[in-house]
């Protein structure tokens, strides 16, 4: 019993002290109650470490993002989208879900996953691309400063407007990749509620048999 | 039992059980599962939910030699299960009616 929660403890690290001594109490008085002393045991009752950690963790941090949403900041609402989408991740592949319905999430996810990381790749890439050129303008007009002063001023004059739109511009990007967060952890979310709320109605159906 | 009990439904069922007597988490369990199909697991993030909304207290009793910590309804959680026990009437007549095929009168 005791490796089976120390196990389960390993796993609730993203809780805070109270909450997962909480978690941990409810479940150690729990088995001792049930008077289920062998890790198997355990297992059978509660699932594995794993699926009770990521049934727990997915509960609380549906319900936080849920909180976010009214009043925080970008960054701290992207973070918690992030999270989300791990952790929703985790709970789908932690449950028996028919072959079809699991082709269909990683297939979505898979899918989410290549547009975020085309859009990074993308803006990392303009980024890079004009950072480089606006420095290769200055050095260049710093080069022909001896020759010609206008040359110079207009090239040097240009790399820095170039650095100048990209600072304007860079919080833009930053908004949007924000946004695609939010949105992909949306979307996750929805998946998460559809497949595991019908599928927890299953479960409960053959404990239920079971238990006759 | 194909039916799955929802999350509000089950908020009932637990203060309706508490209104009661107050139970452990164990016992709270056994006796909800003698009535409806609900995992082992289940019930921690239901008693969390309800003690946020200050519709449970806690407080913790000896026994042999361990804590058992015990759940008590409190006077918003008797207002909440009259409120979900109006709720699941309407819903029921509601449901039983088109489930019978009966006309709606």
């Amino acid at each position: 019993m005791t490796d089976y929660l120390d196990k389960f403890a390993a796993l609730l690290i993203q809780l805070n002290d109270d909450e997962r001594d909480e978690v941990l109490e409810f479940y150690r008085e729990y088995l001792l109650d049930a008077n289920i002393q062998d890790y198997d045991d355990c297992v059978a009752e509660l699932g594995t470490p794993k699926q009770l950690a990521r049934k727990i963790l997915a509960d609380y941090s549906i319900r936080f993002n849920e909180n976010l949403t009214g009043n925080s900041t970008k960054r701290q609402k992207g973070r918690a989208g992030v999270r989300t989408i791990w952790l929703i991740v985790l709970a789908l592949l932690s449950t028996p879900i028919t072959i079809p319905a699991l082709i269909v999430i990683l297939a979505v996810l898979f899918a989410l996953a290549a547009i975020v990381f085309a859009v990074a790749v993308a803006i990392v890439a303009i980024v890079v691309g004009l950072t480089f050129l606006s420095l290769s303008m200055i050095t260049a007009g710093v080069g022909v400063f001896t020759q010609s002063l206008w040359t110079a001023c207009f090239y040097i004059g240009s790399g820095l407007a170039a650095i100048g739109v990209e600072l304007l511009v860079l919080p833009l990007f930053l908004w949007f990749i924000g946004l695609i967060i939010q949105g992909v952890s949306t979307i996750v979310q929805r998946l998460y509620h559809r497949f595991v709320k019908k599928n927890r109605a299953e479960r409960g159906g053959r404990h239920h048999e079971k238990n006759r | 039992m194909a039916i799955q009990i929802s999350s509000e439904l089950l908020d009932g069922c637990v203060l309706a059980l508490l209104s009661t007597e107050d139970y452990y988490g164990y016992a709270l369990t056994q006796r909800l599962q003698a009535s409806v199909a609900v995992s082992e697991s289940t019930l921690y993030p239901v008693l969390r939910r309800l003690k946020k909304n200050s519709w449970v207290t806690t407080y913790d009793q000896a026994f042999q030699g361990r804590n058992r910590r015990y759940y008590q309804i409190t006077a918003a959680g008797q207002q909440q299960l009259t409120l979900i026990q109006k709720d699941w009437d309407t819903y029921q007549n509601a449901i039983s009616n088109l489930l019978k095929g009966a006309a709606a009168s």
